[in-house]
């Protein structure tokens, strides 16, 4: 009659066979590449591709062996491991809300399961199939089902609509009201009010006894009897069984699991073991379990709620996983399962711990996949990687229930539903070896770098969860490589006779290609500094992509030509002039800070006694600076004076200084703020004006910007680089630097050692080699580093180069190959040559705490088939090899 | 769709007749519509409004820019001011009644506005730029509102505080305090009728004729004139009341609510009285507080000469609905536009299209007024506010 | 209004009041007919004899006896169908949760203000269904909006049964359901066996009609109205509907946007939500969004149907069927869709497209006037006739004039 309608109809027949068919998604195919992929039948494969053809799996094998179809989209997961979407063989999600009956098989997990709810954390745990159980507290709850997740589709998302007619032993599940009470409605003719029933007596036994009766009914029933229908539980119980339905009874202590499967036994049911925890007593019985059980489902939980077990519980409550390896041993299949379902978030850790119980990875990792898929019989869908099957799989950050391995991204039918942007700026390199730089190897280890500093090394490092991992596999780590004296930074030369107050720093040009060339060859810390001049200044400075300065002056550099008799007294009169301006600013600084320390006791003084206070403190005052004063300002005025006249930079202000100290500790700046702070306090005082004029701060020398370089070479901050040849250009510089001043001496050159290998014997002084690492003197050739190696002087190397920078370490390993010891030309390019510029310099080693200057080799350093693979300086990679892949 | 910027060099405007000078890093953008409805003028067909650093620069029918001026040519969409809101409750966390007080002049709105609410997001979406965010009506003298844009920067979206004085001559302040049910509560107080609430009104403002000095300042001062005093009244009785009151009193009111405003509208009329309507409702024949509607509320009072705004989330439909039921189409626009700026006393920055005000404006497919035309977007001080996510399909797939 | 058409307007009035003209012929003659069967006809003329349509076109020829309504300038329509509604009836649920026995005939209530209204608004057929809180409810009727003798509005009886997916008090979901499946495997099961000779079992008289009744709904006799709350409702509904060869008639909840795709999948026509715009916050990100139910199932290409909201206090609007319309235009559904939404679409859906639903030659004659295009603000409904029966007049609508601030 109504044609419109009936079409309709036949319209929703076919679209429910559609669904079923109805692929994932437009004709696509995707080929996955990843360092292994586990396909959950306990192998791996190594460096293979996972092949997804319209959300089925196509083909899974070695990237060498495996045909890739034409148009696919490819993957590069490079380091990160495949495995199947994980398959948890029971969970609560269709709610947990129980009936008043004890039995209630009618009821279907799938009509409480919310296809369209947000599903993120189970997929962010890596979960893709889920088996849904109805209630938990009762006797008989009701059929569970299994459903995909990551999918609002519910015809492709429910595997099995009903799986798993579930019976619970537990203690918990025997307290259901014992006298039903129907809900009391309108009560009307055609609706009686249902008549109270008495419920299956709450003791195990009489539960038990009640199941025997219902089963057994239920089993003749199936048998072709005449079936009472009207009965909704007996009808459900017999037409799950007719139809061949598995039945999951949780059992935990020994006699519940007895029981379970003395009725498994009785009326042959396909049973399914849920949550035993006493199995020690079966042990011996495991074989004829295997005949019997569809499977075992153990419970896992994730530390963390820690709780307190009374001592009986300690007593019988083992581990989960006590028997588990005795169970797959049996070839009884296991599945694992989160007692809850917050926990799915970590279902691989809650899974991991089973590994306690003996389990190989793969057995463990099957626990989660195909064996559970097995267990709930959707094996033929989900579970394994394999041809044919969906393509639910996940991805890792590393090997499954290795430490640190999680989740980056999870797919279903094809389709990612979850991915886990990694933010996190902390990046991890690991490689098969680490040299510190101090001398030091560690083997198979990482290095943690945060920003632009080494936050951890060694084997086992600590790291967020979401750091990238950047493995160089069969690569040896070496700390950035310095350059003591290098002519590059500035996109050109520089001019021989810099003046000593000149800021290299602010003239470094980052553009340089020469920095480009430079750190290709690993040198990632050079300093700078004209090659020619009697006493020019050097800047030290990273060779990233913006030229940071590290310290400026980092060294002064004197020249003893061999025209000793008007160098010598020179190089004397200008050290003179150093050390003097030093000394003023040192007694400024000394009386200032005794100064302050009056001003606070004065400060502390109640107000009344303010008065006898200040006078003391006056004469203490007068006393002091009478003592201290006096004869420093002399000549260290008289000498002050004499530049200022010249000096330009005379009128400066305190900020600027401020700038060009670089905040290096010793600045005269901020006591002005000090002082004018004092000023307020005497104001707030009673004789403000007397105040000051009693106990005056001491005036600050004036600032000789040619002169400043002097304070740090004095105070021992910065060293001296003297060049000198010839033997007495070398003796009158140990003389000078050392035996007068004491100053921290670096000598460049020394190729006189060539004639007088002993020449530094028995004097503090450390060497710089290089460019040329063999000098010959009147056919005396040597090889200075590894002679100072052996005489034990601390040096370190320079290029004396721009772009030729590149070529120190390949000079050194020629030492190398000379007689250099491997080990002391690492540190001497690294740390050693650090040193020399500084006590704790801040690059050189690889260290916690330290810049992140790093060179990853292809083997040991110095081999002769080593290459560069990757630089690193201050925590950014400026140079990588591009790989042969 | 943001903002975008367009570099003009200064000499090159100089030479352009648009001498309004524009500078190099102005951020300019021309929007051509097939009708831009200014409110404050006539309408153009077709129309163009250049928007500068946010203010609007000039509109007209053709106007000319200096070349490497952006132009967004709307094609038939029409450009009408950003909507105001006169009087809502939207935004306010945490509850927006007193209960412990009945006089609480000097609470401010603006202390508890929490700028995240959902509320300011649907009426962005809705068409709704401004908005005046008011204490609630359960105090008899309730507090400040303040007048805010409802998208933007948190910081640049306070437009005006202390807008406007709320006070009730409903049975609302009586509703909360009435002693039979709950005797012991402490939020027992006066008053528990409405003589009660006027009572305490007019004691209040009498005293503060009285001794100004003691007087809350923000009482005083709006009560002066500094500020709009706006009274919530719907009922005749409620109306009548409000005028007896601000004739005793001295101060000029605004009425709020108003369901039955057509009963007294000679009074009203005289008084020169504006009304903010509270929301229509075509569904029901009685409103709040038993009051018997009418859905033309709007028509009548305007064609009684009051000037009337219009409340409510959707705004717009509210204009369509009153011009359905027979408010003028250009009266309607008005209601939701510049008579509620005027009211609030923002009229200088929001509420039409000129020189000089802030360039909020919603584009629309069609006229305004029919049912069947969607919002394409809206813009706050310039900048076209992101289209909320889920507002299409996409959204909604992983 | 010209002064021309209230002229008119006063002669109807004068004819109208002279007469009882139950089932005379009525000519609409000169407006712009949109018959929704074919083209728009300007100044074309429906003819309304013996409450049928007799004729439409734009070269009628009017009888002289005809009484005839000038549409010129006007815009002439069929009625508008509501496919779903549980406003005309005093109590719209039942307690017991299975009662398809039961007929909402006996609850319709015609004066109550819901019909008032459809026919001010134009909605001359409106299928009154038992509302949503019962599992198996009654039987639902398709009525006219008038006149007001419930057996003369009577368009279909047994116009279907309610079956809805909302566990009701604190039954669990899984339960209401298994309750449901049971009854319908029951009643199939009784149908499917032939009653014996000799046992003839008593039954009351009400077990006959309910066992009766789900006959009539096993065997796909009776359309079913199937009401989804949730989305995740829906699959349940689609996967009965196999099972048991419903004649399905969706009614959704608003939250059941989510399931459009798998409603597409089926082919199935919807009956959507009365709010059909609302706004949702993600509880993860905490982000708003703005839910445009009729877009969602546009784009998923869902053919759908509107319902009103009588108690709409909150979404202005939403109590008039043309509004609802005018929001899905408004968001995208093309103009023609929309008034096919209004008119023969839930027509077909109720199976009654023979009788209504358009302007088409033996239809009823259900026929409204507007003064102007519909969907647009100014329009009103200015006559609306039922089966041949003029059942509204805007001009004597006293109580329009006094909402509309006449005296």
């Amino acid at each position: 009659m109504c044609a419109a309608s009936r079409l309709l109809r036949h319209g929703v027949i076919a679209a429910f066979i559609a669904l079923s068919l109805c692929p994932a998604e437009a004709s696509e195919t995707h080929a996955y590449y990843a360092r292994r992929v586990w396909t959950g039948q306990g192998s791996a494969i190594d460096d293979a591709v996972l092949i997804v053809v319209n959300g089925k799996v196509s083909a899974v094998g070695p990237r060498a062996t495996t045909q890739v179809p034409e148009g696919a989209t490819r993957h590069e997961l490079d380091d990160q491991v495949i495995i199947p979407g994980l398959v948890v063989a029971q969970t609560s999600l269709a709610g947990n809300d129980d009936v008043e009956r004890t039995l209630s098989p009618q009821n279907t997990a799938l009509d409480g399961f919310d296809f369209y709810a947000d599903r993120h954390e189970a997929l962010a745990g890596g979960v893709t199939t889920v088996q849904i159980s109805p209630g938990s507290s009762r006797l008989m709850p009701g059929v569970g089902a299994v459903v995909k997740l990551g999918t609002d589709d519910p015809g492709r998302g429910t595997l099995r609509r009903r799986e798993g007619l579930r019976i619970v032993l537990e203690s918990d599940a025997l307290s259901p009201p014992t006298i039903y009470e129907p809900p009391v409605g309108a009560v009307s003719v055609d609706r009686p009010l249902e008549q109270t029933r008495p419920q299956l007596s709450p003791s195990l036994g009489g539960a038990v006894a009640g199941l025997r009766a219902v089963l057994g009914a239920a089993r003749r029933n199936t048998a072709g009897a005449p079936t009472d229908e009207a009965d909704l539980v007996m009808a459900a119980i017999s037409s799950h069984l007719s139809n061949g339905g598995s039945v999951r009874i949780t059992a935990s202590t020994a006699a519940e699991i007895r029981l379970a499967l003395d009725l498994a036994k009785e009326f042959d049911l396909r049973a399914v073991l849920v949550d035993p925890s006493d199995l020690t007593p079966f042990t011996s019985r495991f074989g004829e379990w295997k005949s019997r059980l569809q499977g075992v489902v153990l419970e896992g939980r994730r530390p963390g709620r820690i709780t307190n077990p009374s001592p009986e519980q300690i007593e019988e409550r083992g581990e989960p996983w006590d028997e588990v390896k005795a169970l797959v041993d049996a070839g009884i299949r296991v599945a694992i399962h989160a007692a809850s379902d917050q926990d799915l978030e970590d279902f691989l850790f809650v899974a991991g711990q089973f590994r306690q119980g003996d389990l190989t990875v793969g057995q463990t990792l099957s626990a989660i996949t195909s064996a559970s898929a097995e267990i709930l019989g959707v094996a033929d869908r989900v579970g394994s990687l394999k041809k044919g099957l969906d393509a639910d799989f996940v991805v890792l950050s590393a090997d499954p229930f290795s430490l640190q391995s999680h989740v980056l991204s999870t797919y279903v039918d094809g389709r990612r539903v979850f991915h886990r942007e990694t933010t996190d700026p902390t990046t991890i390199v690991q490689a098969d070896a680490i040299y510190t730089g101090d001398g030091e190897v560690l083997g198979d280890a990482s290095v943690v770098v945060r920003g632009h500093t080494i936050r951890g090394v060694g084997e086992r490092v600590s790291a967020p969860r979401g750091a990238r991992v950047k493995r160089f596999p069969g690569a040896v780590i070496v700390p950035g490589f310095v350059d003591l004296g290098s002519g590059l930074g500035i996109g050109g030369t520089l001019g021989d006779d810099i003046a000593l107050e000149t800021r290299l720093g602010e003239q470094l040009d980052a553009t340089d290609p020469a920095i480009e060339v430079a750190r290709q060859g690993g040198v990632t810390t050079v300093l700078l500094g004209s090659s020619g001049g009697a006493t020019t200044p050097l800047v030290a400075f990273k060779l990233g992509d913006d030229t940071r300065v590290v310290s400026d002056p980092a060294a002064i550099r004197f020249r003893l030509s061999d025209n000793l008799r008007q160098d010598v007294p020179n190089l004397e009169r200008t050290l003179e002039r150093g050390k003097a301006y030093h000394e003023q600013w040192l007694a400024y600084e000394t009386a200032l800070a005794e100064w302050e320390a009056r001003q606070k006791e004065a400060k502390t003084e109640p107000e009344a006694s303010t008065e006898e206070q200040s006078s003391e403190a006056e004469t203490e005052a007068d006393s002091e600076a009478g003592g201290e004063e006096q004869p420093a300002p002399e000549e260290g005025r008289g000498r002050g004076r004499r530049p200022r006249g010249g000096d330009t930079e005379n009128g400066e202000g305190p900020p600027q200084r401020r700038g060009r100290f670089g905040g290096r500790g010793q600045e005269p700046a901020p006591e002005e703020g000090e002082q004018d702070e004092d000023g307020e306090e005497a104001g707030s005082e009673q004789e403000p004006q007397e105040e000051e004029a009693k106990d005056e701060a001491p005036r600050k020398p004036q600032t000789n910007a040619g002169l400043e370089p002097y304070r740090l070479l004095f105070s021992g901050k910065i060293p001296a680089f003297v060049e000198a040849n010839r033997s007495d250009a070398i003796e009158a510089a140990l003389e000078l630097f050392r035996g007068k001043h004491q100053l921290r001496t670096v000598l460049i050159g020394v190729e006189d050692l060539a004639r007088f290998p002993d020449l530094l014997n028995g004097h503090e002084v450390t060497v710089i080699a290089g460019p040329s690492m063999m000098v010959t003197k009147d056919r005396e050739r040597l090889n200075v580093p590894q002679h100072l190696a052996n005489e034990g002087i601390p040096f370190g190397f320079q290029s004396r180069a721009t772009t030729g920078v590149r070529d120190l370490p390949s000079a050194v390993q020629y030492a190398v190959s000379q007689g250099l010891g491997p080990a002391d030309a690492l540190r001497g390019l690294s740390a050693g040559g650090a040193r020399l510029v500084s006590d704790s310099p801040s690059f050189g080693s690889i260290a916690v705490g330290r810049d992140a200057d790093l060179v990853v080799l292809s083997g040991p350093p110095f081999e002769l088939g080593t290459k560069v693979l990757a630089v690193m300086v201050d925590g950014q990679w400026v140079y990588e090899k591009e790989s042969d892949r | 769709m943001m903002k975008r910027r367009a570099w003009i060099p200064c000499a090159f405007l100089i030479a352009s007749s648009l001498a309004s000078g524009l500078c190099a890093q102005d951020e300019a953008v021309l929007y051509k519509a097939a009708r831009v409805e200014p409110i404050s003028g006539p309408t153009l067909k077709p129309g163009q409004v250049l928007v500068v650093n946010g203010k609007i620069k000039a509109l007209g029918n053709a106007l000319s820019v200096p070349e490497g001026t952006e132009v967004v040519d709307l094609g038939d969409a029409t450009l009408m001011p950003g909507l105001v809101n006169a009087y809502d409750e939207t935004g306010l966390a945490g509850g927006s009644n007193e209960v412990t007080l009945e006089v609480t002049p000097s609470f401010e709105a603006s202390s508890a506005i929490d700028w995240k609410s959902r509320g300011f997001v649907e009426a962005a979406a809705s068409g709704t730029t401004t908005m005046a965010v008011s204490p609630g009506t359960e105090n008899v003298i309730s507090g400040l509102s303040t007048v805010v844009k409802t998208g933007g920067a948190v910081d640049t979206r306070t437009l005006k505080d202390h807008a406007a004085l709320l006070i009730s001559l409903c049975s609302d302040p009586a509703r909360r305090n009435n002693s039979r049910q709950r005797p012991d509560s402490i939020y027992v107080r006066q008053p528990t009728n409405r003589m009660g609430v006027v009572w305490i009104l007019r004691h209040t403002f009498d005293s503060v004729k009285r001794q100004p000095a003691e007087a809350d300042a923000w009482l005083k001062t709006s009560l002066d004139g500094e500020r709009p005093v706006f009274a919530v009244a719907r009922t005749m009785h409620d109306l009548t009341t409000l005028l007896t009151l601000s004739d005793e009193l001295g101060f000029s009111p605004i009425a709020v609510g108003g369901h039955e405003a057509d009963q007294v509208k000679e009074l009203l009329a005289a008084a020169k009285v504006p009304v903010i309507l509270e929301p229509i409702s075509a569904s029901s024949l009685t409103g709040p507080e038993r009051t018997t509607l009418i859905w033309n509320q709007a028509g009548v009072l305007h064609e009684a000469g009051i000037e009337v705004a219009l409340s409510g989330r959707s705004l717009l439909e509210q204009a369509r609905f009153a011009h359905r039921f027979g408010l003028p189409a250009k009266v309607a626009l008005e209601a939701v536009t510049q008579t509620p700026a005027r009211l609030l006393r923002v009229a200088d920055r929001v509420g039409s299209l000129a020189p000089g005000m802030d360039a909020d404006m919603i584009a629309l497919d069609g006229d305004p007024l029919e049912f069947t035309t969607a919002i394409r977007w809206v813009m706050v001080n310039g900048t076209i506010l992101e289209r909320q996510k889920g507002e299409s399909r996409g959204s909604y797939d992983l | 209004m010209t002064s021309k058409t209230s002229f008119w307007i006063l002669g109807v009035l004068w004819l109208s009041a002279s007469a009882a003209w139950a089932q005379e012929s009525i000519a609409i003659r000169g407006g712009r007919v949109i018959t929704m069967a074919g083209p728009v006809l300007e100044n074309g003329t429906v003819l309304i004899r013996d409450g049928k349509i007799a004729a439409v076109g734009t070269d009628v020829k009017v009888p002289v006896e005809a009484r005839v309504i000038d549409a010129n300038g006007k815009v002439v329509m069929p009625g508008f169908v509501e496919a779903h509604s549980s406003e005309g009836m005093t109590r719209s649920n039942e307690t017991n949760p299975v009662v398809p026995y039961l007929s909402v005939l006996d609850t319709v209530d015609p004066m109550r203000s819901y019909f008032e209204d459809a026919r001010r608004n134009g909605t001359t057929t409106v299928a009154v269904v038992p509302a949503n809180r019962t599992m198996i409810g009654g039987q639902a009727a398709i009525l006219k909006t008038g006149p007001d003798f419930v057996d003369a509005m009577i368009l279909r009886r047994e116009a279907g049964i309610k079956i809805s997916f909302e566990p009701q008090g604190n039954a669990s979901r899984m339960g209401h359901l298994a309750a449901l499946r049971k009854e319908l495997a029951d009643a199939k099961k009784a149908a499917s066996e032939k009653p014996k000779e000799g046992e003839e079992a008593p039954q009351s008289p009400t077990d006959a009609a309910l066992e009766a009744a789900m006959k009539k709904l096993v065997q796909g006799e009776m359309p079913v109205f199937l009401y989804c709350d949730t989305a995740m409702d829906v699959a349940p509904a689609l996967k009965l509907t196999e099972e048991y060869g419903f004649r399905p008639i969706l009614v959704l909840g608003r939250d059941c946007y989510k399931a459009a795709d798998q409603i597409a999948k089926a082919g199935l026509t919807v009956v959507l939500d009365p709010n059909l715009v609302f706004w949702e916050t993600d509880e993860r990100t905490g982000e708003d969004r703005k839910i445009v139910v009729t877009e969602v199932f546009e784009k998923a290409g869902v053919p759908f149907t509107f319902q009103v909201d009588s108690g709409a206090s909150t979404n202005l609007g939403a109590n008039y069927l043309w509004y609802q319309a005018a929001t899905a235009v408004k968001y995208g559904l093309p103009r023609e869709k929309a008034l096919e939404a209004l008119t023969i679409l839930p027509a077909r859906l109720l199976g009654v497209d023979r009788y209504v639903g358009s302007l088409e030659v033996g239809k009823e004659g259900d026929v409204i006037v507007l003064t102007g295009d519909p969907l647009e603000v100014q329009t009103w409904v200015e006559t609306t006739i039922c089966r041949g029966e003029v059942v509204y007049e805007r001009a004597n609508d006293a109580q329009l004039q006094r909402l509309l601030g006449g005296q």
